[in-house]
């Protein structure tokens, strides 16, 4: 195999946009610091095996690696978090960021073709200045979920039901695995698409759906970015008290109590409560405290001990969902639906459709039956 | 690499050879004519006069078409040397060049860079099935009429072999 007379300069672009150290590259590597130095500073060659290695490594695309010169970096998105552990954003999460701007450009180029093909944005705005809780009063009642539907949905179906919701309003959703005490989730708005992404490695399905409304509420202040839902950060704060305040309508919540408050509720009351509205017991702390049915300081006094992360359970051998149903999770029903829409106008080809899908064309009849 | 370098004195008595892109491959079972369209491709295959990427082919390994109508052709098609160096850093440099065509930010390697190349290395006309209405620098042929590459639509390129197979 022959050496290719690369730039240096773009292997480290490339080691960068990744967010990468050289150690951490080496290492992903399996090869010396010194030696990728000196394929990055031009002292050697690598052979195109190396290269492919580099590219499937980093997951890049491997003809990025031939430029001549690296691309100028890109201003990446809003980063609001703001927990004291935050650490640098990793490669899956880099990845993950990449894979919904991709996207979000494909369905730029869709609408571009056909604007009918790609569905209008339809959300409202909100200020830093307005009240989180009249906002979500307000948005609350243009998804026209009462609280005895919320209550009828349990699980994964109400995730996929507050999602579907969330995306009849033109947002994409989607739910990528990203390492579970980085982020809880991000949103990416562009002029006319936008999209939440929430990391499905998150701890419970009322967590996942906590972070839907909360990126949600990042759109409406126009404030995408990448969140930790830490509460130092005066945007991430906000969008915490739109999410618990949408999830948990303060009559609802009053209704569902009946001792005297402020009281200091037990594990077991939160976890009873938490259930009521399919939302995290975090998420029922939070509103306690805020609306002053538990004393100052309950938020943190009682979800300390929670703060201990657990890495997710693996899904147990045999019973793993079909692989369109986990690409479905995945994309959500919006995109899929707008990728079909999109080969059946001739907008896109059914190559570009299965690239966008991630998932073989021949599945598609079987996808469009399983999206009704 | 075996290249098919323009000589001036030859270029136009020697027969065209075209290098198909995915999409145009993907669309040809779209035809009512598709059974004629594969025949004459078939022949052209034969002739070496049809070649693709080792990319194209990847991309399109997974659909029907591949293992009924390419899958016995894998080798005759791929005249590029896909590890040959001049011909990878000519696809580097398209893909400095037409960024948005060839996703150079993004996590996946695509085909149209290739198929740029190789066109513009060896003097042979690309065959896709895009449209560059709204895009072109996005797309195949907008991206071959900018640096000057002969491009023909399936639609075109169909007629066209037809066209001198009925002459001969």
């Amino acid at each position: 195999m022959a050496e290719v007379p690369v730039n240096g300069k773009v292997l480290i672009w490339a080691r960068t946009i990744r967010g990468l150290s050289i150690e951490d590259a080496a290492g992903l590597l399996g090869v010396t610091v010194d030696d990728l130095h000196a394929y990055e500073s031009g002292a050697q060659k690598p052979l195109v095996g190396f290269l492919r290695l580099i590219a499937s490594k980093y997951r890049v695309n491997f003809t990025s690696l031939l430029m001549p010169e690296p691309l100028p970096l890109l201003k990446p998105p809003t980063d609001h978090r703001t927990r004291p552990d935050s650490k640098p954003l990793s490669i899956e999460t880099l990845v993950a960021i990449e894979e919904v701007s991709e996207a979000l450009d494909a369905f730029e180029d869709i609408a571009d073709e056909d604007a009918r093909l790609v569905p209008k944005l339809r959300i409202g705005s909100a200020t830093l200045q307005d009240d989180p809780e009249e906002v979500a009063a307000r948005e609350r009642r243009t998804f026209g979920v009462s609280f005895d539907m919320q209550r009828s949905w349990s699980g994964s179906k109400a995730r996929n039901q507050w999602r579907y919701r969330v995306e009849a309003k033109g947002v994409f959703t989607y739910m990528i695995p990203m390492p579970f005490n980085e982020l809880s989730g991000f949103s990416l708005l562009r002029e006319n698409v936008a999209a939440i992404c929430i990391n499905d490695n998150e701890f419970s399905e009322g967590a996942r759906i906590f972070t839907l409304f909360h990126e949600y509420c990042h759109l409406l202040l126009r404030q995408a970015g990448i969140s930790d839902e830490g509460d130092t950060n005066r945007i991430e704060r906000f969008c915490n008290e739109f999410a618990a305040c949408f999830l948990i309508p303060k009559t609802a919540l009053s209704e569902a109590i009946s001792v005297a408050t402020p009281y200091e509720f037990t594990d077991n009351d939160v976890h009873r409560l938490a259930r009521r509205f399919r939302v995290s017991n975090r998420a029922i702390a939070f509103r306690l405290e805020k609306t002053g049915l538990a004393p100052q300081g309950f938020y943190a006094r009682r979800t300390a001990p929670w703060d201990v992360p657990t890495e997710p359970k693996p899904i147990a051998e045999g019973s793993q969902p079909s692989p369109i149903r986990i690409r479905l999770k995945r994309v959500g029903r919006l995109h899929a639906e707008t990728v079909l829409q999109a080969v059946e106008h001739r907008a896109i080809n059914s190559l570009d459709a299965a690239e966008l899908i991630g998932l073989r064309s021949v599945t598609f009849p079987k996808l469009r039956a399983m999206l009704g | 690499m075996k290249r098919r370098r323009p000589n001036p004195l030859f270029q136009q008595i020697e027969p065209d050879v075209y290098v198909i892109d995915s999409s145009a491959w993907s669309n040809i079972d779209t035809r009512s004519d598709a059974e004629d369209a594969w025949q004459l491709i078939s022949a052209l295959i034969e002739d070496g006069r049809v070649v693709a990427c080792a990319e194209v082919l990847r991309e399109v390994r997974d659909e029907p078409f591949f293992l009924l109508r390419l899958h016995h052709y894998e080798v005759q098609l791929q005249l590029a040397d896909r590890n040959d160096t001049d011909y990878l850093m000519h696809v580097g440099k398209i893909t400095r060049e037409h960024q948005a065509m060839a996703g150079a930010r993004g996590t996946k390697t695509k085909a149209d860079p290739y198929v740029i190349a190789l066109a513009e290395l060896d003097n042979y006309v690309v065959v896709a099935d895009e449209t560059c209405k709204h895009r072109p620098n996005k797309k195949i042929p907008g991206v071959c009429k900018q640096r000057g590459v002969r491009f023909k639509t399936l639609e075109e390129f169909i007629a066209e072999v037809r066209a001198s197979m009925a002459v001969k």
